[in-house]
């Protein structure tokens, strides 16, 4: 066991303390500066948000056609597949490609505003923290590191013989960094790039607004391909009316079919809302 | 600390019936509570004064007895119902739960014992 170093109380409250504080402030204040620069986006081209709905009704078609009668089901996939008027035969323009994209100011800039606002602080800090609190040890960790952390964690200290575990400011604003990530969640709440990341994950007709199909929010789609596939998996449904024989297992007083039945048929019900 | 979980999510076998924002709201839930025990049970740890090895088995009941107070609160047969995957209340938020309570054990082990 080695002797314990007896660090400055000056050190605790000039800079370990106050090291803390700083950079709590600055999570807030970007978190604060991020919901400001950020612009709201664009809703999408109508033709495109058309042909997204078109693919999304597609596909509620295609998961509940047991539950309209034949006719029914036949009139609807006419309506989207039939070769010359259906919805996905039509002549789709070419989407604007990336390229296209990248050079629209709009996006750039806001790819730029979301870019500074984490990059900025986080350099502007490590450098504050370099420049004024280097040289002399701040922390001790109270977990063992192999001797090749050396180098790195007490850069600015030429003592050889000094234990790994003391550790300079620069490896203090590290351990600080990380760790607020949590806490920040925890004071700030469910943060806004969670919320943006959840709609993604929620897709499609869950947020009307969101540009559908899993896309970036303005990002355009390339629905030549969609309405192709789309097209294809419709003519594969093989068409089955689960209500055709209603009447008759009413009759037959088949309790545990009907209640099956009914208990399935309720969520996709709730789907198809 | 505690929180009830959100919503009960729709799932049955063989049909994808999941709602997505209610299972990112649960995950969030988790990891809220994963955060909050971790910097809890950090700084116990840094007042308790422990270093190396025994610090991060401590970590690790802590996690394990906030999981297992979680699947006590919300029943082991509706677990099912929470989440995609049942294991996620054990696996969520382990990484953002260490960093925070290094963070913390650190903190106040070196506010008790160093200066």
């Amino acid at each position: 066991m080695q002797h314990e170093l007896v660090l400055d109380p000056a050190i605790r409250d000039w800079v370990f303390l106050p090291l803390i504080v700083i950079m709590f402030l600055v999570g807030i204040l970007r978190h604060n500066a991020t919901s400001l620069l950020r612009s709201d986006p664009k809703p999408g081209d109508k033709e495109q948000v058309k042909q997204s709905m078109a693919l999304m009704r597609s596909r509620r078609l295609r998961a509940n056609a047991r539950y309209i009668p034949e006719e029914a089901y036949h009139a609807r996939r006419h309506y989207f597949s039939h070769p010359t008027t259906g919805v996905f035969s039509q002549k789709l323009e070419a989407p604007p490609n990336a390229l296209a994209m990248m050079s629209d100011p709009d996006v750039m800039q806001n790819m730029m505003k979301g870019n500074m606002a984490t990059m900025v602080p986080q350099v502007a800090m490590m450098g504050v923290v370099n420049q004024f609190f280097s040289g002399f040890v701040l922390v001790k960790i109270p977990f063992p590191l192999t001797p090749s952390f050396k180098s790195m964690l007490q850069r600015g200290i030429p003592l050889a013989s000094l234990d790994v575990t003391y550790v300079t400011s620069l490896s203090w604003y590290f351990i600080v960094m990380f760790g607020m990530q949590g806490l920040f969640r925890l004071v700030l709440g469910g943060s806004e790039e969670d919320e943006s990341a959840l709609m993604m994950s929620a897709g499609m007709g869950m947020m009307p607004g969101m540009m559908p199909g899993g896309a970036m929010p303005g990002q355009p789609v390339d629905n030549k391909k969609n309405f192709e596939q789309e097209r294809e998996n419709l003519s594969l449904v093989e068409h089955k009316w689960a209500l055709a024989e209603a009447e008759d297992v009413l009759l037959a007083g088949v309790k545990l079919a009907g209640a099956s039945g009914a208990r399935r048929g309720a969520p996709a019900k709730a789907k198809s809302s | 600390m505690m929180q009830p979980p959100g919503a009960e999510v729709e799932e049955e076998k063989g049909a994808e019936l999941f709602a997505p924002d209610k299972i990112a709201h649960n995950g969030r839930t988790i990891y809220t509570c994963r955060v909050g025990s971790a910097i809890v049970a950090g700084c116990v740890a840094g007042i308790l004064g422990m270093e190396g090895l025994p610090g991060f088995f401590f970590f690790l009941l802590s996690c394990v007895a906030t999981s297992a107070m979680l699947c006590a609160r919300m029943g082991s047969v509706s677990m099912f119902d929470y989440f995609a995957k049942p294991y996620q209340v054990w696996t969520d938020g382990l990484t953002e739960g260490l960093m925070s309570y290094i963070l913390f054990w650190t903190l106040l082990f070196d506010l008790v014992y160093i200066f």
